[in-house]
């Protein structure tokens, strides 16, 4: 690292901050502060009609509405059910992978690949399956199980967990690919002291395996966490939020306040709260991860 | 040093991106430009491949040949999240089409006030040829309460009513279709005991099931309740309005809809109609041209029409129909030229010739009384319908056209829909009501 | 073994339905519902012809490449810039930077919708395809910047010494030295925001409705409104827009992946 020896040095240095910074202020941080003026304004999105100030009264609509409320459970039930199964499923895969067995490489591919499709696609390809009269359904039966077969986007018992399942589907192959380069990471030799010490498979894993990846854990469970706040395409393109409102999500319900009901204020409110609730929830569970090492 | 030039080519290619992208935005700012040629934008529905949208855009392509200072952009999209979004950026950035369609007549105050829409009534007047050859109803539909003058000319209209499958319904033992509520409940049993699904819907669509309610609140109601609904002398969680809400549930309860209903989309239960699995399906003139296709369904003689039952307790309703009526707006701020071709095109596109392409070719409806069609390259399915349009004495189209607040048509449908999942009639009402109550 | 019986059942899980997709994509409506799991009677290449052509996803995959590609090259020339400087440089302002573009990771593309219908309205940006580009570049940033960064500070310094003693100047330096040592964490970076931009949709839905210029994610969602009952070109169009990411992924598999996790160690 070098220090910046005179005026003429840092120009210099400037110029190659400069075009990143404008691009950054301009499309991120303007809107940024847009979005939180707007949340505080009402406009009917007609070009040229006034915005009114209007204080919280956004917000207070927003949280009375029952349609939020059921749309922020919606996503704690999303959120948690992610976390419990994304990384420890994605673990175990990458922990069966790392053993390399014959084929390895097929099947890691086989995990990863649905990662990067474009989650309209992949909406669309499992609502064909999920569909009343679709593809799961149809092979339920003929295998005997009919009894199992329901609507399952829309029975209120399964449709939000279906969903979560796709959601899963469509992200362990990234947490795996991590995990695999962090066991990659363990040197043999700690495996080869617990042999010596009579630690079991079972003992391994627990504990030698996971206490090492603890730092990699934690980085994809914030990373999930994240990543399942956003999520939107999946929701629009399988369920549109419904049945009456049944799967919506926070961000399904802002794109309609705005777009749909021309409430462009209320539907800002929405959007700020969404980064609120991600703040909260990073760095809440960095100060859990913290904890935990202490 | 490779990778510095594979990167100045890209960065190249970006800029040439930037060039097409600016390009597109001098376009929108070029209308005064007295050396180019006049820009007519159009945003409808009339996209893909369906017949009527190839006949709209021949029209549009008549119109360039006839006027070569005039280039027509067609923006129109099928699909309705693309044609909403589309929408609603434009009045955003206060861009709107030449000619354009909103759904709904009382939501319509708020851009009537910023004078985005034109006033038809002067133009009706000065060219009576064209307008009186406009059915009377589907014109008065839009005129706007509050407000004076017309301000949507009908393009397309017909009825909603239930087209059926007679094959299967001899099937099940039914020889006419049921005319009154208590028959069509009876035959409901009938076709279940066959093992087929009597009315073919689609929640997921949700129109359908806003369609289904519909039907039976004119029935009950009588076409004007949506009017008495919208200013709010009506509401919901009125005892005679929740009732039309129970005869939905009633159905759903009964078993008439196919199993998961509220997850089905309207292409497939469409689909399940042609190919013979349902008997019955609410829908409109636009699926004419699937019924009588040999390519699209074995039954392409055996698809009827038949108005929606009416309740025995109120014969006064028996032809207060739901029809569809699709119209076109045109910008309020046109002017010169300009505003002079787009009222020409208008014109062209809802004109006796139109009419008769779109009846003979694409088996669609313009609400026009002075169409001379020839009988024979029409189907009977289609003439039937038509006959059956020209009987109704009281026409609506949906239940929240006349109600201001834009949210009315998701809340409405989406709470009719949540009955099929759980939702007592009363928590339905409730839950529109409470959008109501929430605005004022 | 138990765990290969694990692994096989899991991935039947993840191949059946791209599988099924692929099969579907060849058959023609009525086979897709009534004989949903077998081979398809005829291999109706059709299905993606009328795909292509007439639903014009040939238009939208030409589309997502030129925007995809150019918002990969924008944003690596100039999140390299800056991470050059935050690697190489001590000065007051750095700690705060790195901060600074961080946090835009955190800010989802929902929260800002509304203020960019907004601009897009009143400075007629619609349909303005270098102002996607520049919206996916700045929340590509913060990723970027810090990947690039963490990598070229692990650079050793001495080859940065040698360009210095033969007289470089800063940007020779960066464009010399740093750059062409950087590029595996450039190629993850690429490949991700490549894939980031193939694959975005809520932008695009809000203020790109030119036909014309619509990139294929938000084709396919269009597709399925507009005719969405011609499930087996449908189905094509579908494996045409994973089609490209698909490739993408045989072809850079382990740049992919280990940049992945290079990046996500390293953080």
């Amino acid at each position: 690292m070098r220090k910046i020896k005179n005026k003429k040095d840092g120009t210099k240095i400037l110029m190659f901050l400069i075009p990143a910074l404008v691009i950054y202020i301009l499309f991120m941080v303007i809107p940024m502060i847009g979005a939180v003026f707007f949340s505080a304004s009402e406009w009917s999105g007609i070009k040229g009609t006034p915005i009114d100030f209007v204080g919280f009264k956004n917000y207070i609509s927003v949280f009375q509405s029952s349609a939020f409320i059921l749309s922020l459970k919606n996503m704690g039930r999303m959120v948690f059910f992610s976390v419990l199964f994304h990384t420890p499923i994605a673990l175990l895969l990458a922990v069966a992978i790392n053993a390399k067995f014959r084929g390895y490489r097929f099947f890691k591919a086989v995990f990863f690949v649905p990662t990067i499709f474009p989650l309209t696609a992949v909406g669309l390809l499992w609502y064909f399956i999920f569909m009343p009269n679709g593809s799961l359904n149809h092979l339920l039966s003929t295998i005997g199980l009919d009894s199992l077969a329901t609507s399952w986007l829309i029975n209120p018992g399964t449709a939000i967990n279906t969903i979560i399942f796709v959601n899963i589907w469509a992200g362990i192959g990234y947490y795996m690919v991590i995990l695999l380069a962090g066991l990659t990471t363990i040197p043999n030799e700690v495996y080869e002291a617990a042999a010596i010490d009579g630690a079991s498979s079972f003992k391994k894993f627990f504990h030698v395996t996971i206490p090492m990846l603890k730092p990699i854990i934690s980085m994809c469970i914030l990373m999930d966490i994240i990543g399942t706040i956003k999520v939107f395409d999946l929701i629009f393109v399988m369920t549109e939020g419904g049945p009456n409102g049944l799967t919506n999500l926070p961000t399904t319900l802002m794109y309609y306040e705005a777009f749909r009901y021309d409430n462009y204020g209320v539907g800002s409110a929405i959007g700020v709260i969404i980064l609120l609730i991600a703040l909260v929830l990073t760095l809440g569970s960095k100060w859990i991860m913290r904890k935990k090492e202490a | 040093m490779k990778k510095i030039i594979a990167l100045l080519l890209v960065l190249t290619m970006g800029i040439g991106l930037t060039a097409c992208g600016s390009k597109d935005t001098s376009k929108d700012t070029s209308k005064d430009s007295k050396d180019e040629k006049i820009e007519i934008r159009l945003l409808t529905r009339s996209a893909g491949p369906s017949m009527s949208a190839q006949i709209f855009r021949d029209i549009l392509k008549d119109f360039e040949e006839k006027h070569p200072d005039v280039v027509i952009i067609d923006e129109s999209q099928g699909d309705e999240s693309s044609f909403n979004n589309k929408l609603k950026t434009d009045i955003a950035s206060g861009t709107l089409p030449n000619i354009f369609r909103i759904q709904g007549v009382s939501n319509l105050g708020e851009y009537i006030k910023n004078g985005m829409i034109m006033n038809m009534d002067p133009i009706y007047e000065a060219d009576k040829e064209w307008s009186q050859g406009l059915t009377e109803g589907a014109v008065n539909y839009y005129k706007v309460p509050g407000f004076d003058g017309s301000y949507g000319v009908p393009a397309e209209s017909g009825l909603i009513g239930v087209f059926y499958n007679e094959v299967v319904l001899k099937e099940a033992g039914i020889d006419k279709f049921p005319e009154t509520w208590n028959e069509l409940k009876a035959a409901i049993e009938k076709i279940k005991a066959i093992n087929k699904t009597p009315i073919a819907l689609g929640a997921k669509s949700t129109y359908m099931a806003g369609h289904l309610h519909n039907n039976i609140l004119y029935k009950w109601l009588g076409a004007d309740a949506p009017k008495a609904l919208g200013d709010r002398t009506m509401k919901w969680t009125d005892s005679e309005v929740v009732e039309t809400l129970s005869y939905v549930k009633e159905l759903y309860d009964m078993g008439a809809f196919p199993e998961g209903v509220a997850g089905l989309s309207d292409d497939i239960v469409i689909t399940q109609f042609l190919k013979g699995e349902a008997a019955m399906i609410i829908t409109g003139p636009w699926n004419i041209g699937k019924f009588t296709s040999e390519e699209e369904t074995e039954y392409y003689n055996d698809i009827k029409i038949a108005k929606f039952p009416y309740f025995e307790e109120k014969p006064q309703f028996k032809d207060h129909d739901m029809q569809s009526i699709n119209p076109f707006m045109i910008n309020g701020k046109l002017e010169g030229k300009e505003k002079e071709y787009t009222i020409e095109l208008m014109k062209m596109l809802t004109s006796a010739d139109a009419a008769k392409r779109y009846a003979e070719e694409a088996q669609s409806i313009m609400p026009r009384n002075d169409m001379v069609l020839d009988e024979g390259s029409l189907s009977k399915l289609f003439q039937d319908v038509v006959e059956l349009s020209g009987t109704s004495t009281g026409i609506a189209v949906d239940v929240f056209d006349f109600d201001p607040l834009a949210s009315m048509q998701d809340r409405t449908r989406n709470s009719i829909v949540g009955m099929f999942v759980g939702n007592t009639p009363e928590q339905a009402a409730q839950e529109i009501q409470a959008e109501i109550d929430k605005s004022k | 073994m138990g765990v290969y019986i694990f692994l096989i059942v899991m991935a039947l899980v993840f191949v059946g339905p791209m599988v099924f997709t692929l099969l579907s994509s060849m058959k023609g409506n009525v086979e897709i519902f009534d004989n949903p799991f077998g081979l398809p009677e005829k291999f109706l290449i059709s299905n993606y012809v009328t795909a292509w052509k007439e639903a014009n996803m040939g238009t939208y995959f030409v589309n997502s490449i030129l925007i995809s590609v150019s918002t990969v090259a924008i944003l690596i020339v100039v999140s390299s810039m800056v991470a050059y400087v935050l690697a190489r440089f001590d000065f007051k302002l750095n700690k705060f930077l790195g901060i600074f573009f961080l946090l835009g990771m955190m800010i989802p593309m929902h929260t800002i919708l509304v203020p960019v219908a907004y601009i897009i309205g009143s400075f007629n940006l619609k349909n303005n395809i270098f102002a996607l580009i520049l919206l996916y570049v700045a929340f590509s940033l913060p990723f970027s910047i810090f990947v690039l960064t963490s990598f070229m500070k692990g650079i050793n310094a001495s080859l940065e010494e040698a360009a210095i003693i033969d007289g470089a100047g800063y940007f020779q330096i960066y464009s010399r030295v740093m750059l062409p040592l950087t590029v595996p964490a450039i190629s993850t970076v690429s490949i991700f925001n490549f894939l980031g931009a193939w694959n975005n949709v809520l932008f695009p839905l809000l203020f790109i409705n030119n036909n014309k210029l619509k990139p294929i994610s938000l084709g396919l969602l269009n597709f399925n409104g507009e005719r969405g009952s011609e499930y087996g070109p449908l189905m094509a169009a579908i494996i045409i827009t994973v089609f490209v990411p698909f490739v993408i992924y045989l072809l850079f598999q382990e740049k992919v992946e280990s940049g992945l996790a290079a990046g996500a160690i390293k953080g």
